[in-house]
């Protein structure tokens, strides 16, 4: 039989009583990220603006710059202390985990007095990923975060290189399927070498394209992320990449006849030089610096960063004109491309009034303002009505005057609204399962293209080398 | 049976310590609250995640990535702090490294390449007074590395793939403030960049001789293992899971010296590397990024922010107050060279280097020694107090 023990509180929660309850000082909501100054100043200024007319509690928001990552680190400290903030932002092998420590609230009570018009307005494609990580006792999937910055890809192309090589081949276009894409590398590839264009500089209208390299650096088409690059072709050629039994455990799927012939033509590419990815180039992450010396014509590039893709030299000759397009596809298949970013996240903290304020706030982050804060920091509104409000809207189609990274971002957020996201476009955005480690795989399979294209691996040599390192995540 | 206690403490202390109000009477089951620890799947992490694994299953940790799991030492349980004690399996199993307050990381000593795998285990019980719960057993399963550890020198560091792991060592020069960034320098000038510092733990950087743990320092001289990276040009360790602190070779120099550079260096450009080479590599063509250099006669021309466009006093002191990215733009002779001020060095310092360039007279040249970084094109980067001297 157990005995129990009588005390009055402890140290800690008497501390707590101190705070709260002599009105010495506000009670504090904190609010974890791990943005970077640009955003955490933008967001400031949004909390700022949320607690003019709700300042019954403070909200500190904390963030030390060191990414999603040091983030999830930072909460998985605090759990033993009982220091875990009232919200935070985090991606599904994130929200895993949390699940896993039994900190993370579900939302659907919140949800569900807002009635159904709320969860509606969301874009659908977001809310997977919130969705499909734990279920109620009936089986029902619980809904463990609201989407908040969300990003994708997109393709920017060397406008000024185009129209100089279609000069000598009219034919040479931005392609929309990779099959296109093999055939317009080939062409751009015979154009360069039987215009003897290697190592030269050529004078186009007004500008001039500095072709001063060798043969052997020119990739025209080019993906920064070689993660998302296998992702995304494993389902564009039909295969699956990962499956989430549960938030728990999860096994990979993509050691199939799908993804061998997918990544047997994208090795076709790269043997053909046509394709490239950063290692190509001595890069680890991006291919922003052969595109801007040329070397590479296509390039895709997370729509949150393509204004490391505009060209800032100081003699603007140099500085060529780029478009923002939508990635390849597989000609006949389902164009899929990858949804990144967070969502919001709140933890089983703090008293009901204390979560009811917490809601309120997320609540404004994603419906009131989602479409100041995308607009401000190049991403997209999570939601039907923040996309189409006018202040995005306006956005949008002001572009006058802009410089041009600032008119790289609004293009890229036009082909987010009226090619991928448009009423009826046939695109569809998705996220991968989160389950507790799926971040390995992804962290592995991002080795497999490189090794193609840069070790001149074999396909199956790359997939046995990921396969053989991910074997605690091979399929039962 | 255990026998009951009652702790009572002072109400009239209670009402002092909460100052308005008083006290509430709570009744708690020691019991209850220790076997409530134990099951906390937060008393030990694996890769910033609980350890899911069911009683007989082990957990893989690859020597191949020098994995550890992070183990608590005490758990708040109903506001009642748990004591939790773990004792290996086998004495030498694991290395405990300090990770924060109560915190600890727990790094298998994993055997060398060729030497068989092990199976290891952690075993903890949650404790408060006298009430202790069952305990709980952790199995590893603890695999030597598949290759040998590849240590290289700077300057094959910076010819090497990106993606591959590595193992280097050096001097370490220059650190940012907020330890984002370091450069660390062999005997013959070489540098390297570190990026990033804090991926290794709360506890502090640098493990040194002793295995205690500190924030590495300019001055010391380290290993480090991580993973070959490139940004922008920019040759570096990233994913770096350890920092040890290594006796300097024999031979090294007591004080290194920076590389003097003129006008020459930066206008002359190989056309393979497009960039300057460092006077005495000409056959390695290593343009001397990550190495300490010293070049004088510098005259300041105007600020401008990462997207190239010129800043205005106001716009200066604004991205100093924001944290933001400052580059100034300057002349040697004829030769432009940027001088790249990195937020990270802290608002403090940052704004310590522009009042510096505006206590410059008009013309005034001024000299920079330090290290010299690269985003496309080279660049001087200062870090530390004096790096701009009139």
């Amino acid at each position: 039989m157990r005995k129990k023990l009588s005390l009055f509180t402890t140290m800690t929660a008497a501390s707590v009583l101190l705070l709260s309850g002599c009105g010495a000082k506000k009670p504090q909501i904190y609010f974890w990220t791990g943005f970077g100054t640009s955003i955490t100043d933008s967001l400031t200024r949004l909390i700022s603006q949320y607690q003019q007319d709700n300042d019954e509690y403070e909200i500190v928001l904390e963030t030390d710059g060191g990414g999603y990552d040091s983030l999830q680190r930072k909460i998985g400290l605090s759990v033993t202390s009982e220091t875990y903030p009232h919200l935070a932002v985090g991606y599904p092998d994130h929200m895993a985990g949390y699940i896993g420590f039994n900190i993370l609230q579900p939302l659907d009570e919140f949800i569900e007095a807002e009635g159904p018009a709320f969860i509606e307005d969301f874009h659908q494609d977001y809310l997977v990923e919130n969705q499909s990580l734990e279920t109620d006792r009936e089986g029902n999937q619980l809904t463990w975060g609201l989407p908040f910055n969300k990003s994708t890809e997109v393709m920017v192309a060397n406008k000024t290189f185009l129209d100089y090589v279609q000069t000598f081949d009219a034919s040479i276009v931005t392609p929309e399927t990779w099959e296109e894409a093999e055939v317009v590398g080939e062409k751009i590839l015979k154009v360069m070498k039987d215009n003897d264009l290697y190592g030269k500089e050529v004078n186009h209208g007004d500008k001039i394209l500095n072709l001063n390299f060798k043969e052997e650096e020119f990739r025209p088409f080019s993906w920064d992320s070689t993660a998302n690059m296998f992702i995304t072709i494993v389902r564009e050629w039909g295969g699956t990449y990962t499956k989430a039994d549960s938030w728990q455990r999860g096994t990979y799927q993509f050691d199939s006849a799908e993804t061998r012939e997918a990544l047997t033509f994208f090795k076709g590419l790269a043997d053909a030089k046509i394709m490239g990815v950063p290692q190509n180039w001595g890069e680890s992450s991006y291919s922003s610096i052969p595109f801007n010396a040329n070397k590479t014509v296509f390039t895709i590039s997370s729509s949150a960063g393509v204004k490391y893709n505009v060209p800032k030299l100081l003699d603007e000759k140099y500085n060529f004109e780029i478009t923002i397009n939508p990635i390849p596809y597989h000609e006949g298949a389902t164009p899929m491309v990858i949804s990144q970013g967070t969502n919001l996240l709140m933890f089983k903290k703090g008293d009901e009034a204390e979560q009811a304020f917490v809601w309120d706030f997320i609540k404004y982050l994603t419906t009131e303002v989602n479409d100041v804060f995308g607009l401000e920091n190049a991403y997209y509104p999570v939601t039907k009505s923040m996309l189409n409000s006018q202040t995005y809207v306006d956005f949008l189609s002001n572009v006058e005057g802009k410089p041009a990274d600032e008119r790289a971002v609004v293009d890229a957020a036009r082909v987010n609204a009226e090619v991928y996201d448009a009423p009826g476009s046939e695109w569809r955005k998705f996220v991968d399962p989160g389950f507790v480690r799926s971040n390995v795989i992804r962290e592995h399979v991002g080795n497999i293209i490189p090794a193609i294209f840069v070790n001149n691996s074999s396909v199956e040599a790359a997939l046995k080398t990921a396969t053989d390192i991910l074997a605690e995540f091979a399929p039962k | 049976m255990k026998k009951l206690k009652t702790l009572t403490i002072s109400l009239l202390a209670l009402t002092a310590l909460v100052g308005c109000g008083g006290g509430e009477e709570v009744s708690v089951d020691y019991q209850a609250v220790v076997d409530k620890a134990i099951d906390n799947r937060a008393i030990i992490t694996y890769n910033n995640n609980p350890l899911i694994v069911s009683d007989d299953e082990s957990t893989e940790l690859s020597g191949e990535r020098d994995e550890f799991v992070v183990i608590a030492t005490s758990i708040r349980v109903d506001g009642v702090d748990v004591g939790l004690y773990w004792t290996p399996n086998m004495m030498n199993a694991f290395t405990f490294l300090d990770s924060g307050d109560i915190h600890k990381e727990a790094h298998p000593n994993y055997p060398d390449f060729g030497e068989p795998d092990r199976r290891v285990s952690l075993t903890v019980t949650a404790r408060v007074g006298e009430y202790e719960s069952a305990s709980r057993t952790y199995m590893f399963d603890i695999t030597a590395p598949t290759t040998v550890r590849n240590y290289v020198s700077l300057p094959e560091a910076h010819n090497i793939p990106t993606g591959e792991a590595i193992i280097i060592e050096g001097q370490v020069t220059r650190i940012l403030t907020d330890y984002n960034a370091a450069y660390i320098q062999d005997a013959n000038g070489v540098g390297f960049s570190l990026y990033r510092l804090d991926t290794i733990g709360d506890g502090g950087d640098l493990t040194l001789k002793d295995g205690s743990r500190r924030k590495l320092q300019v001055g010391d001289y380290i290993e480090a293992t991580g993973e070959k990276g490139a940004y922008n040009g920019l040759q570096q360790l990233s994913f770096i899971t350890i920092f040890t602190e290594k006796d300097k070779p024999e031979g090294f120099p007591a004080q290194l010296t920076p590389h003097v550079l003129d006008e020459t260096f930066f206008k002359t450009i190989d056309p393979d590397t497009q960039l300057p080479v460092l006077p005495g590599f000409e056959e390695s063509k290593y343009s001397g990024q990550g190495s300490l250099v010293k070049v004088d006669g510098l005259t300041f021309v105007e600020f401008r922010n990462v997207d190239n466009q010129v800043l205005n006093d106001a716009q200066v002191d604004a991205a100093v107050a924001s944290s933001a990215h400052i580059m100034i733009k300057t002349m040697l002779n004829e030769t432009p060279v940027d001088v790249y001020l990195n937020y990270h060095m802290g608002k403090e310092l940052q704004g310590q280097f522009v009042e510096f360039i505006r206590s410059l007279g008009a013309g005034e040249k001024f000299g920079f020694e330090g290290v010299m970084g690269i985003y496309t094109t080279l660049q001087l980067l200062p870090m530390a107090a004096g790096d701009l001297y009139k």
